[in-house]
């Protein structure tokens, strides 16, 4: 129950805070760097 | 030294019966029980049994010590990671292979082999050897094992299987009937952290680990762990140290001309600069590294991938496609699956960002969630298709995804 309440809470938050309007697609470069340093040998 | 099972072996290699043998020195029953090891025997028996054999019993334990200092020889080359110098010491050895299953050190040699395996690279000769070694675990001395449980985490994290490896370092760590853990066991213990991203641990491990090192003088053990601090350095948002790790260990490295440190260290100086989102000076250290790399290796694979990302992150979205082309069909020769998945990811994306995140959500993720060792790239993969979505007005899902990151 509590844990339903939570998702259509989210849901809610999630409708609220996006622009109806914006269908662009998300751009890549936009989010956080992959890490994929090269670790020293074993 | 196993006389018993030394005269056994050479009476038989000579072809001899027990009667040739033990005639004029004792009796074929007391002969029996000596190969057997069932009766302790005189040194004088033992001495004319071995003058029979045309053994030398002063030679024996001459060799046997030989077989001790070259097994020291061997762990200190291990231990300041001296590639070059193991060879000659492990061809020594092996010239003695004969001999070694009749002295005391016969698990030390074993172990100590399995150790050498790993070093080298030679993984499945390794795991053979460590099923060898795992049929004998219960004539280990307490030493013995706790050298085998070591070389078992040294070859988990070789595979790449680090939530294992961790867990069996940690056990040995809190043991307390096993030895003051060394140098090389902490740096191994901040590899691993490293790994599973856990970059506070592997900071704290791996500063224990450099002042033992340095300690003893372990010069390229030094440099390495420099690096992984770096790389634990720049994780943790901290950047001057990541940048001070970096740039001493380029200054040592060109200096000393560490032809295979270098372009890893370029790497990682990348990869700090990536961080910093500095994405131009990331692709300049990027194509520093790649420069210096033979093609076909794993390491020029998460090269070329970040010289990649990075010039899409630019915008350069042609040299980003040509990149990712180039590492999709690498990774298909070198057998790297993660790698292939991910530039086929870009691949798509540049064509249709739609394709693209199905495509994420039918192959990378089921896969990346699979080897249950890539947190940061399912975190980053989760927080964008919650963002497609999103945008999509399709939010059930957004949370979905969102959900999973936490």
């Amino acid at each position: 129950m509590k844990k339903a309440f939570i998702l259509l809470f989210s849901v809610a938050l999630l409708v609220l805070s996006s622009p109806v309007s914006s269908a662009q697609p998300v751009n890549v470069a936009d989010a956080t760097p992959t890490d994929h340093p090269i670790l020293p040998p074993v | 030294m196993e006389f018993g099972a030394l005269i056994k072996f050479y009476r038989t290699q000579k072809g001899m019966t027990q009667a040739e043998l033990a005639k004029g020195i004792c009796s074929v029953p007391h002969l029996s029980k000596i190969e057997n090891n069932s009766k302790e025997a005189n040194e004088e028996t033992i001495s004319l049994l071995l003058e029979r054999l045309e053994i030398g019993l002063e030679e024996m334990d001459e060799k046997e010590g030989l077989i001790q200092t070259l097994l020291g020889q061997l762990g200190e080359k291990i231990n300041y990671y001296l590639k070059d110098k193991i060879d000659e010491i492990y061809q020594k050895l092996q010239e003695m292979e004969h001999i070694i299953p009749f002295s005391k050190f016969i698990h030390t040699y074993e172990l100590y082999k399995y150790r050498y395996l790993l070093f080298k690279g030679f993984l499945a000769e390794a795991e053979s050897q460590k099923d060898l070694l795992f049929k004998q675990k219960k004539n280990f001395s307490q030493h013995e094992e706790y050298l085998f449980r070591y070389f078992n985490a040294v070859c988990l994290i070789t595979k790449g299987q680090y939530k294992a490896a961790d867990e069996l370092l940690e056990a040995l760590y809190i043991d307390p009937s096993n030895d003051r853990p060394n140098a090389e066991f902490f740096y191994h213990r901040a590899i691993v952290k490293s790994a599973l991203e856990q970059s506070g641990h592997a900071i704290h491990f791996g500063k224990m680990a450099l002042q033992l090192f340095m300690n003893e003088h372990n010069f390229f053990r030094i440099l390495h762990t420099l690096m992984m601090l770096g790389i634990n350095y720049t994780q943790s948002n901290i950047y001057e140290e990541a940048e001070d790790c970096f740039k001493h260990l380029i200054r040592n490295a060109e200096l000393l001309k560490q032809d295979k440190l270098l372009p890893q260290i370029y790497h990682n100086m990348g990869y700090l600069q990536n961080k910093k989102k500095n994405f131009k000076e990331a692709l300049s250290y990027y194509e520093k590294s790649l420069a210096l790399q033979p093609i076909n290796n794993p390491h020029y694979l998460v090269t070329l991938y970040s010289i990649g990302e990075n010039q899409y992150a630019l915008q350069e979205t042609a040299k980003a496609k040509e990149c990712f082309q180039v590492v999709s069909s690498l990774a298909k020769e070198l057998g790297v699956k993660k790698y292939r998945l991910l530039a086929d990811f870009y691949i798509f994306h540049i064509v249709s960002p739609e394709k693209a995140f199905k495509y994420l959500e039918s192959k990378v993720i089921p896969y990346l969630e699979a080897t249950n060792e890539h947190h940061n790239d399912l975190t980053r993969f989760y927080k964008m298709l919650s963002d497609f979505y999103s945008q999509q007005g399709t939010y059930l899902e957004a949370v979905n995804y969102l959900n999973k990151i936490t």
